[in-house]
C-alpha cells in the first residue's frame, strides 16, 4: 500500500526555489535538482554515500550554517541550501556575489560574542534519571521499560525521527512500529529529542548540538546506549565516483527522497542487508541490474537451514526472496572496479563481467559505533571477530550506570535488540530483569550464524591508486608502507578529515592490521559547531553528580 | 666503532641536531621513544614567529627564520607566509605594539602599523573593538612533522642511525641506557627530548606546560594571517598555573588551527572541555563568527618551560660529556635549526652566528 504522498516542500536550492518532497532530507532534495553536493581535496565530484551522516561526503550549508551533513537534515518550508561546491558556503560571515533571491547572510545580527552562550538550552530541561541514547529498536524498547518501570527517561537520536536505520522512516511517513512506540513514549511522558547528536562525552553528562548549532547539556544518572552500527565498504577503484553508495546508505537515502526511480541499480557486498536494501530500492522504482552477495551458496545454504527453527524470520526471508524472484541473484561474486569520469556509468566484477548502471549499493558489513562507548570509557571485547562492548547479563558495560544495547554489543538484528533495550530498561530503573533467557539464546545464535555464513569483508591488497581515505583523498600506495595509524596520519593525512577515520579506520585495521587508536578522547564525536564547546566552562573531569547506586548495578568483571 | 654523538629524542629539535652534527661530520646515533616527529613536534601549531622581547631570544629566532628560508620549497613542509597580525585590544598594547614596531625596524624586519580601519580590510572577520594591529610580514606557518621526517632523512644520507619506539632510561658518564639494558657508548650526549629531559635530568628546570589545540573543518578564506593576540606574550613568558591566549591560525588546506592555551606542571594529554571552552571563549572576543565554525578534533601536548624563558643550549655542567638543546617552550619550531648550529658550533668549539652565552645551562647551577 502506497502511502499518501504529502503536499511538497518550497526550499531555495542555491538560490533558486524549488519544490522537493516533504519529508525529504537535504542530500536528497538536492539529488532530485542536481548531481555533486561538494568537491574533493584533489577535485573530484562527490555527493552522499553513507546516507547516515558518518562519512560526511554530504556536507552543505543550510541556512547559513555551513558543514552540516545533508543526509541527516529534514528540508523544513524557506529553507536555504547551498552546495560545497561553492567555496563561500563554506565560511560564515564571508558575503558571497548576489545570486537572486538567496541574498547572502552577513552574521552581525547572529553572532556576537554572547552568542554562545545564549545557544545553550535551558538547563532544567536537559536533567534526567535514565537518558537512552539511539531510538532503534534497542533504545526504544530500553526507554519503553524503563519509562514503564516508573523512571523519568529523556530519549535522544540524531535522525529527523524514530526507528534508527531498520525501522527508518519511508518518503515521510514513519515506520509502523517506531510510530507505535513513540506514541506508547509520548503517553508515558518520556521526552523525545530528534535530530540531536552527541559531540562530547563527560562523566554524567552527554553535551549534544541539533542541526541549527543549538547546544545541550544533559546531565543523567544511568545511561543506556544504543547507537546501533554503520556500515563497513572496502574499496575499490572508482568507490568514490558520485552514484556509488554504501548499501544500507542508499536504503536510507531513497527512504529520505533520493531519485531513484527508472535508475539501473547493482546491489553488492554480503549481508542479509543486501536483500533489504534491494527491496527498498525496488519499492521507490529502482531497477535491480543485479545483486552480487560474495559469501559462496553453501554458506547460504546453511544460513537458510539454520532459520529453520525460527519461522518468523524463515518467513520474512522468502517473502523478501520472493518479491525479487526475478532478480539476477550471482553468489560469490565481488565488484572489481566502478567505471566512470563524472559519474558511476558501470561496474566490473571480479570475473571480468561489465554491467552498466547508473547505481551500486555495496555493503561489506556492519560495525558497531563505538566512539560514544569509548569516549565514556566502556571496555571492548572480541566477538565473531569484531570489537564490540562489553556488557554483563543486565547489559551494564565496564562502566557503573551506563548500558549498551542491539549492535552495540555485536550485530544481530532488531530482534536482540529489542530483547537487550528491555533488559536494559528495567535494569537502569533498578528493575529486576526476568525470563527472556531462552529468546535472547536463539538471537544470540542468530548472530553467530551471521558472523559464519556471510562472506568476510575482502582484504586483498587493493590497487595503488584506490582511494583509502575519502576526506583527504589518500590512496593505498601512500599507505602500504606506513607503520602504524599514527605515523600515517601525520605523514599523509589519513583520518585528518571531516569524518575524522570513520570511514578509513575500519577498512586499515583490516587491511593493515592496525588496532583502533588507543585513547578515546571525550571529544570523538565531533564534528560540532565551537560554540558548542561553551557549554563545558564549568566542567571538568570530576563527575557531576555521583551516580545513584542501586542493587541491579552490582558489576560482574569483564572477561579479560 | 665509537659513537661521538647519542641525541635523546627524535622531534624536530633532535633532528636538527642530529643533522647539523652529520654535517660536521660526526658520528651520530638517534633515539626516541615513540616515532620521529611524532610527539610535541606534532601537538604544536607550526607558527614560524619572531619573539623579539628577549633580545636573545630574538636573535635566535631570527636565525631560526633566517635558516628556515632554504627550506620553504619543499611541499611537504606545507609552507605558507601568512605573516602575522599582533592585535591591539587597549591603548597600552597599542603602545607595546608601538614600541615592538620600532625595535623590529631597527633590526630591519619587515613590519608595518595597521590602524582600526585598514585591519578591518585585512581581515573582515575580527571584532570590531580592536585598535589595530602590527602586521609581522616575514612569519610563516609550517607542517612541522614534514620537516622532522625530513631533516632526518638527509640526516640518514649522510649516515646517521636512528632508533625508534625505544627509551632511554638513564644518562652514564660516556654512555647511555636504553631498554633497560643496553648500552650506547658515545663521546658525547646531547638531550633534546623535551619535556621529557627532566626524566634522565631531574636538576634541570624544567617544567612541562601543557597546551590545547582545537582544529576546524575546512572554512577557506576565513582569516589571512595568523591572528595573535599581543597579551600571547605575557601568557608565554609568564609564570601562571594556567593561561588563555587568542592565537587563531589559517591552514593551507583552509582549516582553523585554534589556541592556545597553557597549564604549568601538567604533564598528560588528556583533552580537557573546559579548556577548549576558555580558548572558545577568549577566540569569540576577537573573531565573532569563530562559534560557527566547524570544530573535527582537539588535542594536547606538552611544551618543555625552562625557568627564565630562555632554552637550555649547551654544555651541561659537570664532568659528564651532557650537551643540552632542550625548553623551547613554544619556541621549538622557530628556533629548531639555529638551536641546532648553536649546539653543534659549542660542541666543536668554534664560533657562529650567535653568542649562545644565554642559553648556557651553567647559569642554572648559579
Amino acid at each position: 500500500m502506497k502511502p499518501a504522498v504529502p503536499a511538497p516542500v518550497c526550499i531555495h536550492l542555491n538560490g533558486k526555489p524549488v519544490a522537493v518532497a516533504a519529508g525529504s532530507s537535504v542530500a536528497a532534495a538536492l539529488a532530485a535538482h542536481g548531481d555533486c553536493t561538494r568537491t574533493s581535496v584533489s577535485g573530484t565530484p562527490r555527493q552522499a554515500f553513507c546516507g547516515m551522516g558518518v562519512c560526511q561526503e554530504c556536507r552543505v550549508q543550510v541556512d547559513g550554517l555551513s558543514q552540516q551533513t545533508g543526509c541527516m537534515v529534514q528540508v523544513q518550508p524557506g529553507m536555504r541550501i547551498h552546495d560545497a561546491r561553492d567555496p563561500a558556503a563554506t565560511t560564515p560571515g564571508v558575503p558571497r556575489t548576489a545570486d537572486g533571491p538567496d541574498q547572502p547572510r552577513t552574521e552581525d545580527d547572529l553572532c556576537t560574542p554572547a552568542a554562545g552562550a545564549d545557544r545553550l538550552q535551558d538547563a532544567d530541561s536537559n536533567s534526567t534519571e535514565v537518558l537512552v541514547v539511539g531510538a532503534g529498536p534497542g533504545g526504544l524498547a530500553a526507554a519503553l521499560a524503563a519509562a514503564q518501570a516508573g523512571a523519568q527517561v529523556l530519549l535522544l537520536d540524531a535522525a529527523a525521527g524514530p526507528g534508527g536505520q531498520i525501522w527508518r522512516a519511508h518518503g515521510g511517513t514513519a515506520h509502523a512500529q517506531a510510530q507505535r512506540r513513540q506514541r506508547q513514549l509520548q503517553q508515558l511522558g518520556v521526552r523525545q529529542h530528534y535530530g540531536l547528536r552527541v559531540v562530547a562525552a563527560l562523566p554524567g553528562r552527554l553535551l549534544c548540538e541539533d542541526s541549527t548549532g543549538l547546544a545541550r547539556l544533559i546531565t543523567f544518572q544511568r545511561l543506556v546506549l544504543a547507537c546501533g552500527a554503520r556500515e563497513l565498504i572496502m574499496p575499490f577503484p572508482g568507490w568514490t565516483l558520485p552514484g556509488v553508495f554504501g548499501a544500507g546508505g542508499l536504503q536510507a537515502l531513497v527512504k529520505s527522497g533520493w531519485p531513484i526511480a527508472g535508475q539501473r541499480v547493482v546491489v553488492a557486498g554480503s549481508g542479509p542487508l543486501l536483500l533489504a536494501a534491494a527491496h527498498t530500492i525496488r519499492r521507490a522504482g529502482g531497477r535491480i541490474v543485479a545483486l552480487l552477495e560474495a559469501a559462496p551458496a553453501q554458506h547460504l545454504l546453511r544460513f537458510g537451514l539454520g532459520l529453520l527453527n525460527d519461522p518468523a524470520r524463515l518467513w520474512q526471508a522468502l517473502c523478501l526472496r520472493a518479491a525479487q524472484w526475478n532478480l539476477r541473484w550471482r553468489r560469490g561474486r565481488r565488484i572489481q572496479a566502478a567505471l566512470g569520469t563524472q559519474h558511476l556509468q558501470a561496474v566490473v566484477l571480479d570475473d571480468g563481467l561489465q554491467l552498466d548502471c547508473d547505481a551500486l549499493a555495496v555493503g561489506d558489513g556492519l560495525l558497531p559505533n563505538l566512539e560514544l562507548p569509548r569516549a565514556l570509557g566502556c571496555e571492548l571485547q572480541l566477538m565473531h571477530g569484531q570489537q564490540v562492548v562489553w556488557t554483563d547479563a543486565r547489559q551494564q558495560t565496564s562502566q557503573p550506570g551506563i548500558y549498551a544495547v542491539g549492535e552495540l554489543t555485536g550485530i544481530a538484528g532488531a530482534r536482540r535488540a529489542q530483547l537487550q533495550g528491555r533488559s536494559a530498561g528495567l535494569a537502569a530503573s533498578a528493575r529486576p530483569v526476568s525470563g527472556q533467557n531462552w529468546r535472547l539464546r536463539r538471537e544470540n545464535a542468530f548472530a553467530a550464524r551471521l558472523a559464519r555464513c556471510f562472506a568476510r569483508p575482502r582484504i586483498d591488497e587493493p590497487a595503488p591508486q584506490t582511494l583509502i581515505c575519502r576526506c583527504e583523498d589518500v590512496c593505498w600506495s601512500q599507505l602500504r608502507d606506513q607503520p602504524d595509524w599514527r605515523s600515517a596520519k601525520l605523514h599523509t593525512r589519513v583520518g585528518m578529515g571531516a569524518c575524522q577515520g570513520r570511514v578509513c579506520a575500519p577498512i586499515l585495521a583490516l587491511l593493515k592490521r592496525w588496532p583502533l587508536p588507543a585513547s578515546a578522547q571525550p571529544l570523538s564525536l565531533s564534528p560540532m559547531r565551537m560554540h558548542t564547546l561553551l557549554a563545558l566552562q564549568d566542567t571538568d573531569m570530576a563527575p557531576a553528580s555521583t551516580l545513584a547506586t542501586h542493587p541491579a548495578s552490582t558489576q560482574e568483571h569483564p572477561a579479560s | 666503532m665509537k659513537l661521538d654523538l647519542a641525541i635523546v629524542g627524535a622531534g624536530i629539535v633532535g633532528c636538527a641536531c642530529a643533522l647539523a652534527a652529520a654535517r660536521a661530520g660526526l658520528r651520530v646515533q638517534v633515539i626516541d621513544s615513540g616515532r620521529i616527529g611524532a610527539g610535541a613536534t606534532a601537538a604544536g601549531m607550526g607558527h614560524l614567529v619572531l619573539i623579539d622581547e628577549d633580545p636573545a631570544e630574538c636573535a635566535l629566532a631570527r636565525r631560526g627564520l633566517e635558516l628556515w628560508q632554504a627550506y620553504r620549497e619543499q611541499t611537504a613542509l606545507q609552507w605558507q607566509g601568512c605573516g602575522t597580525l599582533w592585535l591591539a585590544q587597549s591603548a597600552a598594547q597599542v603602545d607595546a605594539a608601538q614600541a615592538k614596531l620600532q625595535r623590529m625596524r631597527a633590526a630591519d624586519w619587515d613590519c608595518e602599523w595597521l590602524d582600526a580601519t585598514a585591519l578591518r580590510a585585512a581581515e573582515p572577520q575580527l571584532g570590531h573593538q580592536l585598535l589595530g594591529a602590527l602586521r609581522v610580514s616575514g612569519d610563516a606557518t609550517v607542517y612541522a612533522p614534514a620537516m622532522a621526517a625530513l631533516l632526518a632523512q638527509q640526516a640518514r644520507e649522510l649516515g646517521v642511525h636512528f632508533l625508534e619506539r625505544t627509551t632511554v632510561d638513564q644518562l652514564l658518564p660516556g654512555a647511555l641506557r636504553r631498554d633497560g639494558r643496553t648500552l650506547v657508548e658515545a663521546d658525547r650526549v646531547v638531550l633534546a627530548a623535551g619535556a621529557a629531559s627532566r626524566a634522565l635530568l631531574p636538576q634541570l628546570p624544567l617544567r612541562a606546560r601543557k597546551g590545547h589545540l582545537l582544529i576546524s573543518d575546512r572554512h577557506p578564506g576565513f582569516v589571512h594571517h595568523a591572528l595573535v593576540e599581543l597579551g600571547y606574550i605575557d601568557s608565554a613568558h609568564g609564570d601562571a598555573a594556567e593561561s588563555v591566549a587568542f592565537n587563531l591560525q589559517p591552514r593551507p588546506t583552509g582549516q582553523l588551527l585554534l589556541g592556545s592555551t597553557r597549564q604549568m606542571d601538567v604533564t598528560d594529554s588528556q583533552v580537557e572541555p573546559r579548556m577548549l571552552a576558555a580558548l572558545v571563549q577568549r577566540a569569540s572576543a576577537f573573531v565573532p563568527n569563530l562559534g560557527r565554525l566547524s570544530a573535527i578534533r582537539a588535542w594536547a601536548g606538552s611544551r618543555a618551560a625552562p625557568h627564565d624563558g630562555r632554552p637550555y643550549i649547551g654544555r651541561w655542567p659537570g664532568p659528564a660529556e651532557l650537551w643540552l638543546c632542550t625548553g623551547h617552550e613554544g619556541l621549538g619550531i622557530t628556533t629548531a635549526l639555529s638551536s641546532a648550529e648553536l649546539l653543534v658550533d659549542g660542541l666543536l668549539k668554534r664560533a657562529g652566528a650567535l653568542d649562545g652565552s644565554a642559553f648556557d645551562p651553567a647559569r642554572c647551577a648559579a
